[in-house]
């Protein structure tokens, strides 16, 4: 039955390259009328690059588009429109004063004279079509639920008559009641006529409502597969699809005795309180999916959020108060995971970037030392292979890779027994990547306990000696990195504990 | 993984090429210099009386009063905590109140220790209020009204005369044809850009005002560098009071109307980033003295107060969208 119908959207040789990472080299991509099609990959794979082509966000390098066999520019978000896609994002573009009619014909030119009646007359075919109730339909929308709110997302794209939804993500932040109602709406906006690209994580959402599968990898796709023929290992082992390569560097021969010793902390995103142990020369890789509470686990550890709890010890002396400041000076340095925000600053000097955490050290009685200074940045910059002669450049001119040496790179300046890292190569080019793995390990090797969060799982079974899975805020398990096959860690993070076991 | 070419040596000191640079004024440096250059010599060509010695002398002493207030709010500004706009109130009290202990008979330095402990006491009570996270703009608007309240009570609202005093050199001696305002002016110019150059806290502060999340997850206090900035700001405003109690001998409510603005406009035209981190002592001062030219040059033609007032604000706006675009070709962004 489905060789009959032609493919609706139909994308060949998609090529985009951001400077000098080339995200997309070659990517095909198609969609029949009435199908789900489920969009998998790694982070970095390229399939957000491809829905960011599809919904005119980005314009593509080389490559074409076809909708019903014309050939569309697609290059900016109003031709994207025009063409019937649509995307429902995570991030919420709805007005959180305005009620669920409201929104739904926000900047939908919607003329004449109107009044609450008459809107909600109109809005209401496509809010009974996504389930929303009635009640929640004259609240305003800040009011309702996460769930709620994306189900609005999905009626605002129906009211503009989108025949091509994408959706990307839509459960990342939903309770299991809503995820159901999700997936319930994509299976009926399907069968009634509408394509579904659906991008995803949680692979048993596949299974739920895919008709077939398109595999992203280092920005290449697949020929896709029918879901019915495949199982999660069968998706897993075609998403990772490849050996680890020698980016990484040797595990520690020997983990030293225990250096931090971390007791039923607690923190926002974590949904029961975690233990962690990490020994001397020891890397410890926190693996799971944004939200999986891998990244709350290190923020509750370097007491950054409010509501942080738990027992922490480093050397077997009990860290005291936990705040960020008591964190630092027991010798937990924490680097976040958008060096932008809060890792580097743009507009000073590397120097100063490296120096800032060791203020104290570089103003001796409180007054700037230059020689100091230009040692101490010298020294750090010298450990994380940053050239010497960009001491002086504004840090926000450097490449994404050097802000990250230097994000990360600053904190030695404090001399810390623990280092915390959230996602240490987020937006860093491979080669970059390479050599901050290489750095970690030395740290390690001379004695340093480094944990590490992040969602690149190639990452976290190349560089950890131990492995601790997470999904939905629990700890699914805890286990040397050797011993955990990379389809069972994927198994975890993407599934939680009810398979691969 | 890296290549030779890309392993640091540490270094020893700064490399010729960095010397250099350092030595070398930055691009906003250059266009202040070059646009009161301009000033000048347009109001040299065009106006009679403007190009002597003389009339250099009152630009400069009119520069000094505001000069040494915006240097103050400077540190407001660059500590990413946009401006305060109590200053005029700030040095209205600080006057009031020297003025009646003066005439009271204290000692002039007991007097001026309790002036320097308002100001402390002013700028700790509206930076705590901003750490805590209250908009500064609000806050000082707040407390501006207060204190032009507060000073109205307490003296009376009458204006009070001190006679002569021997805080009297501070504003009028002259040393080699300048006034002493002249000079406080500099010292304050220079003792700030060494405070942000090389103290602790300076450098803390134009951290903080680069960016106040990683300042924060740097492990440095950003509610104590408010509470700085803002209490340096007010000691600038007590020292400018002090100046002109000692000038003119007398203090009144509105003595400095205007303060404010002028001193917001020599900031702004000196090029300083109002979102903090970007800017500098010394740029705030020759904003100042462009301020005060520009004043100078339109009495001299006989502008009246709302066209002056309307010039320098178009001169502010002008100077503030030039230092943006130019920021924003460096930046990339």
């Amino acid at each position: 039955m489905v060789e009959a119908k032609p493919p609706l959207v139909e994308v060949a040789g998609l090529k985009k390259s951001y400077g000098a990472v080339q995200a997309l080299r070659g990517a095909d991509f198609e969609v029949r009328a009435g199908e789900v099609m489920a969009l998998l990959g790694e982070n970095g794979s390229g399939k957000s690059t491809l829905v960011k082509v599809l919904s005119g966000l980005v314009a593509r390098d080389e490559g074409t588009v076809r909708i019903n066999g014309a050939e569309l520019d697609l290059s900016t978000p109003a031709a994207s429109r025009e063409a019937g896609v649509a995307t429902v994002t995570q991030e919420f573009s709805l007005v959180g004063q305005l009620n669920a009619a409201e929104n739904v014909f926000l900047g939908s030119g919607l003329r004449g004279s109107w009044n609450q009646a008459r809107l909600q007359r109109r809005a209401a075919p496509f809010l009974d079509s996504v389930g929303l109730g009635t009640a929640e339909r004259r609240k305003p929308v800040g009011e309702l639920s996460v769930g709620e709110r994306q189900l609005i997302e999905v009626a605002r794209v129906l009211a503009r008559d989108a025949r091509i939804l994408i959706f990307d993500e839509p459960t990342a932040a939903l309770s299991d009641v809503e995820i159901a109602r999700i997936l319930d709406l994509v299976r009926r906006l399907a069968a009634d006529g509408r394509s579904i690209v659906y991008v995803t994580h949680r692979l048993g959402e596949v299974f739920e409502i895919g008709d077939r599968a398109t595999v992203m990898r280092d920005g290449q796709s697949q020929e896709p597969i029918e879901v019915a023929d495949t199982d999660v290992r069968g998706l897993i082992t075609r998403m990772l699809g490849r050996e680890l390569t020698t980016i990484y560097p040797d595990r520690a021969e020997r983990i030293g005795p225990p250096l931090l010793n971390a007791v039923e902390v607690t923190a926002p995103g974590l949904r029961e309180p975690v233990d962690l142990t990490v020994g001397e020369g020891e890397i410890v890789g926190l693996a799971g999916q944004l939200g999986s509470g891998a990244g709350s686990l290190l923020e509750g550890i370097a007491g950054l959020s409010g509501a942080a709890g738990g027992r922490l010890e480093v050397d077997g002396r009990p860290v005291p108060n936990r705040g960020l400041a008591q964190a630092i000076k027991a010798g937990i340095a924490y680097c976040s995971p958008d060096r932008k925000r809060d890792g580097i600053f743009e507009l000073r000097s590397v120097a100063d970037n490296l120096t800032a955490p060791s203020l104290r050290r570089v103003t001796p009685l409180g007054w700037f030392s230059p020689g100091r200074s230009r040692r101490l940045a010298g020294e750090l910059a010298a450990r994380f292979a940053i050239q010497a002669r960009r001491l002086d450049a504004d840090t926000g001119t450097l490449s994404g890779g050097n802000q990250q040496k230097v994000a990360v790179g600053k904190w030695i300046g404090i001399e810390p027994r623990v280092l915390l890292v959230e996602e240490p190569t987020r937006g860093v080019d491979v080669g970059a990547r390479a050599e901050i793995y290489g750095h970690l390990r030395e740290l390690a090797d001379e004695g340093m306990g480094i944990v590490f969060a992040s969602s690149d799982l190639a990452e976290v079974a190349g560089l950890a000696d131990t492995v601790v899975t997470f999904y939905r805020g629990r700890v699914v398990r805890s286990a040397p990195a050797v011993e955990l096959p990379q389809a069972e860690l994927m198994a975890d993070v993407t599934h939680g504990p009810e398979v691969a076991r | 993984m890296s290549t030779p070419s890309s392993v640091a040596v540490p270094a020893e000191g700064p490399s010729a090429g960095a010397l250099l640079r350092r030595l070398r004024p930055t691009t906003e440096m250059t266009i202040l210099l070059g646009m009161l250059a301009l000033l000048i010599l347009v109001s040299a060509i065009t106006t009679e009386g403007f190009f002597n010695s003389e009339n250099a002398r009152a630009i400069v002493r009119s520069a000094a009063l505001t000069g040494i207030v915006a240097i103050g709010l400077t540190f407001v500004t660059l500590s990413g905590n946009l401006l305060s706009l109590s200053l005029e109130q700030t040095a209205a009290i600080c006057g009031v109140l020297l003025a009646m202990m003066l005439h009271d008979g204290w000692a002039a330095g007991l007097a001026l220790l309790v002036i320097l402990g308002v100001a402390i006491v002013l700028g700790v009570v509206q930076g705590g209020v901003v750490a805590l996270g209250a908009n500064p703009i609000i806050v000082t608007l707040g407390a501006g009204a207060a204190l032009a309240g507060l000073t109205g009570v307490i003296s009376g609202g009458t204006g009070i005369t001190t006679g002569p005093t021997s805080i009297g050199w501070l504003g009028t001696a002259k040393v080699f044809g300048f006034t002493m305002p002249t000079y406080v002016f500099i010292a304050v110019a220079v003792l700030a850009a060494i405070f942000l150059a090389r103290a602790r806290a300076g450098r803390a502060l134009m951290l903080v005002g680069s960016n106040r999340d990683a300042a924060a997850a740097s492990g440095l206090s950003v509610s104590r560098t408010t509470m700085l900035a803002f209490v340096l700001t007010a000691v600038g405003c007590a020292l400018a009071a002090t100046i002109t109690v000692a000038q003119f001998q007398r203090a009144d409510t509105i003595q400095f109307e205007g303060l404010t603005f002028d001193a917001l406009a020599a900031i702004l035209v000196g090029g300083a980033a109002i979102g903090g981190g970007e800017g500098s002592p010394a740029r705030t001062a020759i904003g100042a003295v462009f301020i005060a030219t520009l004043g100078d040059f339109m009495v001299l033609h006989n502008y009246s107060f709302g066209l002056r007032m309307t010039v320098q604000g178009v001169v502010v706006l002008v100077a503030v969208t030039a230092f943006h675009l130019i920021r924003r070709r460096r930046t990339g962004r």
